[in-house]
């Protein structure tokens, strides 16, 4: 039996630290935009959020290919888990990255930016994944299928973005390249700052959705134990794994 | 090219449906994981077949978005074929 609660604690210690590290570097030393100026900052919060989110839902097709290789229902839940949180992060950088093109562009949404698209498209995508479970009754095809999906979809992200990276039209700004850009050393190191520190609270509520979960279904199999099999009702039908 | 635009559909296709058909919501959840999972095959097929519909051309498709739908196929024909005896083992 795998224990997640291990090391929460000093995970979640990390976590805050970072971001509040973060913060402060986003607000105190990195330099105003020379032409944006103060709208600027939304981005150490918008675009580690859309790269954390993606490399969540990659990470959900790793833990999938794990759960179709072993055929252990855990790695299902981490893919599941994975997955769910990844979706929270990516609306939220759609979030964000809309009030940044309200203010910058004069729009909340620019229909002929492929940037923006190509991820509407993902986020999309991933929104139908719990839909898909839910509508499978039996619990183990339910989870092959799901993890299917998963490989397929967390296949489908690379190559989109290779898609994307290949067409001319650039409207989204791109300030992080493999050369290192035209960004100054304080605001890359903010940024860097900043990514850590989302990177670390996708981990940290990762791992605090995976203990409760698995601390519930502990839960439920002492009550079976100690109290016979029909003091604890059967789980109702749910998108979740159990 | 086109050929390669057949190729995608059709694969696509029935990774999605053999997904689907086990599901209660069958009609609804095939086209709805199917048509964001298509959209990067369609985009490069019109994109590639722009410039042959024009009037005044070189008569050549550009070599960038035939090769990204043919990366597209190959990626995705390959994780079918790795994918699909989970889908069908009962």
């Amino acid at each position: 039996m795998t224990t997640y609660g291990r090391g929460l604690r000093g995970l979640t210690l990390a976590t805050i630290t970072t971001n509040t590290l973060a913060l402060a570097l986003v607000f105190f030393y990195a330099p105003l935009d020379a032409d944006q100026g103060f709208v600027q900052k939304i981005f150490y919060i918008h675009v580690p959020l859309a790269i954390v989110s993606l490399c969540g839902f990659i990470a959900g097709g790793l833990f999938a290919i794990g759960h179709l290789r072993s055929g252990d229902r855990r790695w299902d839940m981490r893919a599941y888990v994975a997955i769910h949180m990844a979706l929270i992060f990516g609306i939220a950088a759609l979030i964000t990255g809309s009030i940044w093109a309200k203010a910058s562009w004069g729009h909340w949404w620019v229909w002929s930016e492929p940037t923006l698209v190509s991820y509407l498209i993902v986020v999309l995508m991933y929104a139908t994944y719990q839909p898909l479970r839910f509508s499978i009754e039996d619990p183990e095809r339910q989870a092959r299928y799901a993890s299917v999906f998963a490989i397929v979809a967390g296949a489908f992200v690379p190559l989109n973005f290779i898609a994307v990276r290949l067409a001319q039209q650039y409207v989204h700004p791109r300030v992080l390249t493999l050369t290192g850009g035209h960004l100054p050393g304080s605001m890359r190191f903010t940024f860097l700052a900043s990514l850590a520190g989302i990177a670390l609270l996708f981990v940290t509520l990762w791992k605090y959705e995976m203990t409760a979960k698995d601390m519930r279904m502990q839960l439920r199999r002492a009550r079976r134990q100690l109290l016979g099999d029909d003091a604890v009702r059967p789980l109702g039908r749910s998108a979740a794994p159990s | 090219m086109l050929a390669l635009a057949d190729l995608a559909l059709a694969v696509v296709g029935t990774l999605v449906s053999a997904i689907a058909v086990q599901t209660r919501a069958r009609d609804l959840i095939g086209p709805v994981i199917g048509l964001p999972l298509l959209i990067p095959a369609l985009i490069a097929t019109a994109r590639a077949a722009g410039p042959l519909l024009e009037a005044h051309t070189s008569g050549s498709p550009p070599g960038k978005w035939v090769a990204i739908l043919a990366l597209y196929d190959l990626v995705f024909a390959l994780l079918a074929y790795a994918v699909f005896d989970f889908l069908l083992e009962d």
